[in-house]
């Protein structure tokens, strides 16, 4: 994450000194302190704007095919960097103080580098480096070497010099003096290694200015979830270990196993059967469903919580504007949509029945005005779906439900957070968020596993949210639209199906009709396209879903779906 | 300041600056108090041109831009240049038509209209500045129709329907497509002429800096122009929030700079604590550091 945030910064000195953003440079500069270099970025963006980028990669490219590449790139970078510092000083007398500061960072003896480090130093490249931070403090150079002493004059580049200039003075240096037989060296590109090969190791020991090229920034997080299938600790008989080799396990080790794994029972065991009778029939007969609240102690949920927190610390900046810009959109919908409570005033609109107030309790409030309750009378819930066909995305749908807590909580309007997966014949629902003003990073916990019998999902939230005290509810709802389990669904003779495909969508279709029956809203975010997933969509949420294929289309699409409910 | 010989310099069509001469003769010039005088002048000839014109020619008009656009201080300038009062409406959510023309209340015993800031405004001849009109909701917003149209006559119920003065005019600013804005509804946005407001440019940047802070060093004026221009441009890109674009914030930091405050500090107070973001303060502080050395005095800015 520390890492992300330094390239992020990095990157923004670059695009603030070339004017325009969004361009991956070829070049970040970092200090000794592993920081952005201030001065060095600086001029890697000034390198932008002055000269055609794509030009500019090709001498670069073009320089580094060669054996020598690393040590032409950064003489060819001085020669630039005293180009463009003359240049764009008179504009940016800062630069002065920066380079300043640059140059004596380098040259500042470092008690730290080991003997061996010193020795390695040692070198031409290191040699030249030193000779021209010298020169940028006014000092001499004090180079010994005579050819040390004209490579450093030779890449003193005029101010006004174009790229074409320095790319063919650039040649001529090396012409001049790393190729030793220009006529009879084998020709492998540009330059040559006709030097001995201590000379060259050398020459390859640069200084601690470290190159980076800048990968996709927003690479995406290779996160693995600790799968749920890990076992449970415990001593097994012989029979028992045959029986599970066969994948057959008791009720109670089942219903062990789910309790490791999800955490204790939110309910007593008897309102649990309860539950388990009034929920799990019909299509769901022989299921199970399990309430529980993820807690650091759950098998697997330290492993996520580390994972989906690494992925949202190094989208933190994308994931704080989408939470703004949600939170703004949203914000005036819910104001609009405050109820209204009539206050008696002093001044507003007249109201006769109270008039006696004034006469004879000389009470001047013989008015009313419309005031707006501070909270909205509705409340939000989360119902992330925590299959296995969510584990690639689950560091993104983490942030995505981090996201809308934060912008919620900051509008004031209370948010419950939950997931919900199947296994072994039990949907488990794991509350991450009780309904709460304030986000909790507990949504982190957010774990991908199993199967997902969306339908007894969707009768388990409507319990869930039975127990939310606020008039109205919203339930947005992260899935793919590809409800499916492994425990089949009883005929009604010997026959079984599949839980999967069209009976699973129509199944999860049924529920969420029911739900809405009861007054709640359903919004559905799809992240990824799988085949046919529209009419699934379209099926479940009616027009009332959006699929989101990147960080940042979030805000806006889930914003416009949320105010168009609280609107209705 | 002289705001005629300010817009002569700008290059303000001669015609335009007759024909608020005329105004003034017409309507007079108002002694009340509420006529501003402004501080700070705002900078566009184009800008000017246009707003006069809509002005003498008998309409109201919106002032549609971003933040730090001078909304505001163009608003002012034309109330004072007019001669005329200024009433400033802020708009907001819960604002209500009562809020805007009046309401009843009791007085001596009796009930009583209070009128409300519109209402004066357009009675006594006012430039009336309805802010950030578009955060109102439309129907708190549906009582300015009649005002705002050919009719120009305010119908309280219950009381008497009140003309608007022929000096009367409203000038609307709106910050479109800031999140958390809503879009204004069209009955209301024909009623205006609307005249969207550049961001500032960098000479215009520049000649306000020199206005306010008259001992400003041209060198070190450049470089707080480019630093502003560059937060701008940073935040149109997404990096920072709107918060670190704050004109104001680096005018009060010259200030406190112009009374000694160390200069980082100074605009840590103006701009860089703005943002509440975790990170996004150490953006603003490299793109400080991009600007200004690290140890600047009050002798490297004013002379």
């Amino acid at each position: 994450m520390a890492d992300r945030i330094k390239e992020k910064r990095a990157l923004n000195i670059v695009w603030g000194a070339a004017g325009e953003y969004g361009f991956q440079p070829e070049f970040l500069a970092y200090g000794k302190d592993g920081q952005p270099d201030i001065y060095l970025n600086t001029i890697v963006g000034i390198a932008s704007h002055d000269f055609d980028r794509a030009e500019l990669k090709r001498v670069f490219d073009r320089l580094e095919q060669t054996a020598l590449g690393s040590m032409y790139t950064d003489i060819f970078w001085l020669a630039l960097e005293g180009t463009l510092f003359q240049r764009e000083l008179p504009s940016r007398p800062v630069l002065e103080e920066l380079r300043r500061i640059h140059a004596e960072r380098f040259l500042a003896p470092d008690a730290d580098r080991s003997m061996q480090q010193r020795m390695m130093e040692s070198s031409v490249g290191h040699d030249l480096q030193t000779g021209w931070w010298r020169m940028a403090l006014g000092d001499d150079p004090r180079l010994v070497n005579p050819w040390e002493k004209r490579l450093l004059r030779a890449i003193v580049f005029p101010a006004d010099i174009t790229l074409e200039e320095a790319e063919a003075r650039m040649d001529d240096i090396i012409r001049r003096f790393f190729v030793l037989d220009f006529s009879s060296a084998p020709k492998r590109g540009l330059g040559h290694m006709p030097l001995p090969g201590f000379a060259v190791r050398m020459i390859k020991k640069l200084l601690p200015m470290r190159r980076i090229e800048s990968d996709d920034f927003f690479s995406r997080h290779g996160g693995s979830v600790h799968r749920a299938e890990g076992g449970r600790q415990m001593t097994v008989s012989a029979a028992s270990k045959a029986r599970h080799a066969f994948g057959v396990y008791t009720h109670e080790e089942t219903r062990g196993w789910i309790e490791d794994h999800f955490g204790p029972p939110l309910f007593s065991d008897r309102e649990m059967q309860r539950l388990d009778a009034s929920l799990c029939r019909g299509t769901h007969a022989g299921c199970h469903v399990w309430f529980s609240e993820s807690t650091a102690d759950v098998a697997g949920t330290s492993e996520a919580y580390d994972a989906n927190m690494a992925y949202y610390g190094a989208h933190s900046a994308e994931s704080g504007r989408s939470m703004r810009a949600m939170r703004d959109m949203v914000k005036n919908a819910v104001a609009l949509h405050r109820h209204p409570v009539p206050v008696r005033a002093r001044t507003g609109l007249f109201s006769p029945r109270d008039v006696w107030r004034a006469l004879y309790a000389h009470d001047m409030k013989v008015f009313t005005v419309e005031e707006r309750s501070p909270e909205p009378d509705f409340s939000v819930s989360l119902m992330l779906d925590a299959s296995a066909s969510r584990e690639p995305q689950q560091g993104i749908i983490a942030a995505q439900a981090y996201i809308i807590a934060q912008a919620l909580s900051e509008i004031g309007v209370p948010l419950s957070v939950f997931s919900f997966c199947s296994l072994r014949g039990y949907t488990a629902l794991q509350v991450l968020q009780r309904s709460s003003l304030e986000a909790s990073r507990d949504i982190f916990r957010y774990r991908a596993a199993g199967w997902n019998r969306d339908g007894l999902a969707l009768r388990g939230a409507a319990e869930l949210l039975s127990h939310d005290p606020a008039k109205r509810h919203i339930l947005l709802w992260l899935t793919d639209v590809n409800p499916s389990d492994d425990t089949r669904v009883r005929g009604a003779g010997p026959l079984t199906y599949s839980y999967s495909e069209k009976r699973a969508i129509d199944d999860a279709a049924l529920e969420a009709a029911a739900l809405r029956r009861r007054g709640t809203r359903i919004i559905g975010i799809l992240n990824g396209e799988l085949p046919g997933y529209e009419s699934a969509a379209h099926a479940i949420f009616g027009s009332d879903f959006t699929c989101i294929r990147e960080l940042g289309q979030l805000a806006a699409r889930t914003s416009a779906l949320l105010i168009r409910q609280i609107m209705r | 300041m002289d705001l005629f010989q300010a817009l002569k310099q700008e290059g303000v069509s001669q015609e335009l600056i007759d024909g608020v001469l005329a105004y003034r003769d017409g309507h007079g010039i108002s002694s009340d108090s509420r006529v501003p005088e402004p501080h700070f002048m705002y900078y566009g000839r184009d800008v000017w041109e246009e707003a006069l014109a809509a002005i003498l020619s008998g309409a109201n008009v919106l002032l549609a831009g971003a933040k730090a656009t001078g909304k505001n201080v163009l608003s002012e300038n034309l109330a004072a240049l007019f001669g005329r009062p200024l009433w400033n409406v802020s708009f907001h959510i819960d604002m209500d038509a009562a809020y805007l023309v009046g309401t009843d209340t009791f007085r001596d015993g009796a009930v009583a209209f209070r009128p409300g800031p519109v209402y004066e405004c357009a009675r006594l001849g006012g430039f009336g500045v309805l802010d950030e009109i578009n955060m109102a909701r439309n129907e708190a917003l549906a009582v300015l129709h009649s005002l705002l149209d050919y009719r120009r006559v305010l119908d309280i119920p219950g009381y008497e329907v009140m003309r608007v003065h022929p000096a009367a005019r409203f000038i609307a600013t709106m910050n479109y497509g800031y999140a958390g804005t809503r879009d204004l509804n069209e009955a209301l946005l024909s009623r205006f002429a609307v005249i969207r407001l550049p961001s500032i440019s960098h000479d215009n940047l520049l000649r306000l800096l020199h206005a306010e802070f008259p001992s400003i060093k041209d060198k070190a004026a450049k470089q707080f122009a480019m630093l502003f221009l560059e937060l701008e441009k940073k935040c149109e890109a997404g990096e920072v929030s709107a918060g670190a674009v704050d004109l104001r914030g680096l005018i009060d930091a010259l200030h406190l700079m112009e009374l000694g405050l160390e200069p980082h500090r100074a605009l840590d107070m103006g701009i860089t604590n703005k943002s509440f973001d975790e990170f996004e303060p150490q953006l603003v502080r490299d793109a400080i550091a991009q600007r200004l050395p690290s140890k600047l005095t009050r002798d490297d800015i004013f002379g």
